[in-house]
């Protein structure tokens, strides 16, 4: 035989089977270019030059992981899918004579041919591209970016070498396909399957239980910090139990609607019910995996959105006062150098301090259990009830507060800032402390809302009353701390003067302190945030790809199949314009389940998505609301128009 | 006179009952014609030329003809699944190639069933289902369909895999079931397009016994078929060729084995270009 009658074979069958093969080669150069994409940028030396770098480089780093992680499983699958629909031809060619041997080497042609286009066509467009995302990232991050633009060579190696590799894989995953095949399974293809579904009841069961429980967990969270502890848990329940939904559930629910003769016997019912048991075995992974993808892109969208677009309000709560300055161990002399310190540089940059707040403070952290604070300095970590205790003395609150309460040795003032309120007494390692009163505001240092955790302001009687608190665990305490935080009247470069200004003669006066302000942080989390709503849109894209892809082949697949059962129907006496009342009613419900899974699966995550958002400082509910709703409308319209597009393939393919 | 004079008169004098049972067959085709025409217009293909035969109430009328001849043109024309280019088709004195769509898709649920070669079954459904199909397009209630089957179902001998899917059933019980199907609308008239061609010779063999004893309970039975065989079990076999219909031989009291003789010899005469009859 010629020595490229195979490779020719090969290029054919590609070219044959061209409706199918286009979208997989696409979506290869599609995924090979984000990929090449993500890993570039992180690896960009610039990334690291950028205040807060540290971090988008991790958020970056995630990103690529996924995005590889992802890859896989979509070619994976789609290549799965390809296979299924080319079975038959397979089993003609080895009817026809050829050996399973030779079937391979065709296939490993045909391997050699898509992974030698996509991979080169999928890097150029990735060097392309990449200069363009640069710029997205630059626009997203609000001031000029150090990358670097090149062409890197590490990346291009490591994609081709990632996505050579996957190729390989699917190449083998198709030889064993054939390779375990009958010939006359082979001819048989994509139609030998068709049993009648068995309805799967431990499934189902598994299915309610998981979704239950992810569900309950969901809406039950009430701390930020818990919400990062259960979120993992939620996601990976609800998945299961979307998988176990779709597989099993819709089977179970079709076939008790089958078992009603009443309902089942009409013609409406009679053609869709059994049309989606037959449909939901062939694609309710499929579908489970739009759902969970559209629930990916939904919630990846709606809270890095959230996130960026609420940037001011979580600056705002994260930085209550535009400059503050917390330092330890403040003595009286300090006291001194500090404020003359002070006074010096904001009168030489000529800035005015307004909104001035200042207090002493201690600061630590327990374990909260019901009213009482325990101290375990091994367990800490690890709880989720812990708390921070900031105590107060009572005369730099009244003095801020320009109130004139007294206190007793065993009472306090309650400020709450986050978790569940105590009311009546509280017992902080065995102390019994009254609660005085329940205070509605405090003006409060940002690193409470950056810590996410439950913290609790106890106003103490004095000085010596707060020292006594301080758990002796922690060590010696001199002096307490003290914050002092203000705004100015000027604009931000001053502010950000100031701040190195005021660091400077402070660490020259041996006053350790950490000064930290908006204006000079705001560049650290528009890399942060920026970097979240890049990663958000890029997975986004990347998610969406997949799904339209897997939509597309649903439906091409589908129209083969329901081709041959409306001809039939046709036949036996059902009007052209039932049968397309008939597809288009199933079509509907099969394709937007999914959508309607995934706005749900959003409603109920909605409570610790919040919570977990709050671990970023934004607290604006309403806003992250509004921005999941947009995303969710925007979703939609686009799910749609893929929907509409694909439903005249489909169509087409049907009449 | 044209048989819309006579029967015009008949109708005139009150007597279409009388008319009806003295002259109206059961099926009438005249001079079909079909033509297709490829899509872009420049290819045409001449699948039927002049095609004229009628068929009447309690016949077994089997079409023969080589491959090509335009037997499942003439038999998709007679379903109303295809327009002819021209003539007529009259079922029960009815233009069916004027129907409209709607009528159509009624009009074959009530009066005509299909078996056809490859079954055409529903994977989807259950046997049971697929036999109700039709009834249930024809909005029957449950009750009514299940009464309707258990006779027939009995007859076919296919009681035991009722609840079963096509997949699990043999090619000789998925062409009863079709055959169920077919006869489960209580129809004018049965179509048949090659139903032994999927079929091994014993299972063949049966669904032909089938056909004759459906036949002798008075069912029409129109059977588009190749094998000598099937057709000798036929009251009359038409032979078609070049678009015509060539030649028709009757059964008359001979036995299968008398008619198949004849039928070969007629084969024969047809391959080595026999006399057109008429
Ligand atoms: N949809 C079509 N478009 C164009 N030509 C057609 C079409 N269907 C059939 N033909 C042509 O019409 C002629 C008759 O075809 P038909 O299928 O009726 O033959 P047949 O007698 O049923 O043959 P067989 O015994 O092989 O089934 C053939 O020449 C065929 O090529
Ligand atoms: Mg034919």
């Amino acid at each position: 035989m010629n020595k490229f009658f195979y490779a020719r074979l090969a290029r054919t069958n590609i070219y044959k089977n061209r409706k199918m093969y286009l979208p997989y080669i696409l979506a290869c150069i599609g995924t090979i270019t984000m990929f090449y994409i993500m890993h570039f940028i992180t690896g960009n030396p610039g990334i690291l030059e950028i205040s807060g770098g540290d971090s988008l480089k991790a958020i970056l780093n995630f990103g690529t992981i996924i995005t590889g992680i992802f890859s896989c499983i979509l070619l994976f699958y789609t290549n799965g899918f390809l296979i299924k629909q080319r079975k038959k031809e397979i089993g003609l060619f080895n009817i026809l004579g050829m050996e399973k041997k030779h079937i391979a080497k065709v296939m490993l042609w045909e391997v050699t041919f898509i992974a030698s286009i996509s991979i080169v066509a999928g890097l150029v467009s990735g060097v392309v591209i990449s200069k363009l995302m640069f710029l997205l990232l630059q626009s997203i991050l609000h001031f000029q970016v150090p990358l670097t633009y090149i062409i890197s060579k590490q990346s291009i190696w490591i994609t081709a070498i990632l996505f050579f590799c996957i190729f390989i894989l699917t190449f083998l995953n198709n030889v064993r396909h054939i390779h375990l095949a009958k010939p006359i399974e082979l001819l048989k293809g994509s139609q030998a399957g068709e049993k009648e579904p068995k309805t799967r009841w431990l499934l189902v069961c598994i299915g309610i239980v998981s979704l239950g429980i992810g569900y309950y967990i969901a809406l039950s969270t009430e701390t930020p910090l818990a919400a990062l502890d259960q979120l993992f848990l939620a996601v990976l329940l609800v998945i299961i139990g979307t998988y176990a939904m779709f597989i099993a559930g819709t089977i179970a629910l079709l076939k008790l609607l089958r078992k009603n003769k009443k309902f089942y016997y009409q013609t409406k019912h009679f053609i869709s019910v059994s049309g989606m048991i037959y449909r939901m075995k062939q694609n309710a992974v499929g579908l489970a995996s739009i759902c969970i993808l559209s629930t990916m892109v939904l919630v990846t969208l709606s809270t890095t959105i959230s996130l960026y677009v609420g940037m001011e309000n979580l600056l705002a709560n994260r930085f209550p006062k535009n400059i503050s300055v917390s330092v330890e161990n403040f003595s009286e002399e300090k006291s001194h150098v500090f404020k003359e310190i002070v006074a010096d540089e904001v009168d030489r940059l000529q800035i005015n301090i307004e909104n001035p707040v200042q207090y002493r403070l201690l600061s630590f952290a327990a374990i909260k259990k019901g009213n009482r604070f325990l101290i375990d300095k091994e367990n800490m970590a690890s709880a989720s009830e812990l708390s921070i205790i900031t105590v107060i003395p009572l005369e730099d609150y009244n003095q801020m507060m320009n109130r004139t309460l007294v206190l007793e040795e065993d009472e306090v003032l309650l400020f709450t800032y986050r978790g569940e309120t105590i009311t009546d007494t509280l017992i902080l390692e065995g102390r019994e402390l009254r609660i005085k009163e329940e205070l509605n505001e405090l003006p409060v240092d940002g690193i409470a809302s950056a810590l996410a955790t439950n913290t609790y302001y106890l106003i103490v009687k004095d000085v010596e009353t707060a020292k006594a608190l301080y758990p002796s665990e922690f060590g010696e305490i001199n002096h307490l701390s003290f914050y002092y935080g203000f705004d100015t009247d000027s604009e931000a470069e001053k502010e950000v003067l100031l701040i190195k200004a005021l660091s400077r003669s402070l660490h020259e006066a041996g006053i350790n302190g950490y000064i930290e302000g908006l204006e000079e942080s705001r560049e650290s989390f528009y890399s942060l945030y920026g970097g979240f709503f890049f990663l958000g849109i890029f997975l986004g894209t990347l998610f969406l790809m997949a799904t339209v892809l897997i939509i597309y082949y649903k439906q091409i697949s589908e129209g083969y199949d329901d081709k041959k059962r409306f001809e039939i129907m046709q036949k036996v006496g059902l009007t052209k314009d039932e049968i397309k009342q008939a597809i288009k009613s199933q079509v509907l419900i099969v394709f937007f389940l999914p959508l309607l899974m995934a706005i749900i699966h959003i409603a109920f995550g909605f409570n610790i998505f919040t919570k977990l958002l709050e671990l970023f400082n934004l607290t604006d509910v309403g806003l992250f609301a509004i921005c999941t709703l947009a995303t969710i409308l925007v979703f939609a319209i686009v799910y749609a128009i893929v929907y509409l597009v694909t439903a005249k393939e489909y169509y087409k393919i049907v009449s | 006179m044209s048989d819309g004079c006579v029967s015009l008169m008949f109708a005139i004098l009150g007597l279409e009952k009388v008319w009806e049972e003295i002259f109206m067959q059961l099926l009438e085709v005249k001079h079909l014609k079909k033509v297709y025409t490829s899509r872009f217009g420049t290819n045409h293909v001449t699948a039927l030329t002049d095609v004229s035969f009628s068929v009447e109430q309690g016949e077994f009328v089997a079409i023969m003809g080589e491959s090509g001849s335009g037997k499942t043109t003439l038999l998709n024309i007679l379903a109303a699944l295809d327009k002819p280019t021209s003539g007529e088709v009259y079922l029960n004195g009815k233009n069916i190639v004027f129907l409209k769509e709607r009528e159509i898709s009624a009009f074959r649920r009530k009066n005509l069933g299909f078996v056809f070669q490859d079954f055409n079954l529903l994977d989807a459904f259950s046997i049971r289902d697929n036999i109700f199909l039709p009834l249930v397009l024809s909005r029957k209630s449950y009750d009514e369909m299940q009464a309707r089957l258990e006779p027939l179902a009995e007859k076919l001998r296919i009681q035991q895999i009722l609840d079963k899917f096509p997949y699990e059933v043999s090619g000789g019980q998925k062409q009863r079931t079709a055959i169920a199907r077919a006869l489960i609308t209580e129809p004018q008239l049965i179509l048949a397009d090659e139903p032994t061609g999927a079929l091994d010779s014993r299972s063949s063999d049966e669904l032909l016994d089938l056909f004759s004893q459906i036949n002798e309970e008075g069912q029409t039975i129109l059977m588009v078929t190749h094998s000598t065989k099937a057709a000798s079990y036929a009251g009359r076999v038409l032979f078609i060729k070049d678009g015509v219909v060539f030649h028709q031989l009757y059964k008359g009291s001979l036995s299968n084995e008398q008619m198949f003789q004849k039928i070969s010899d007629t084969l024969n005469i047809l391959a080595t270009g026999g006399v057109q009859y008429e």
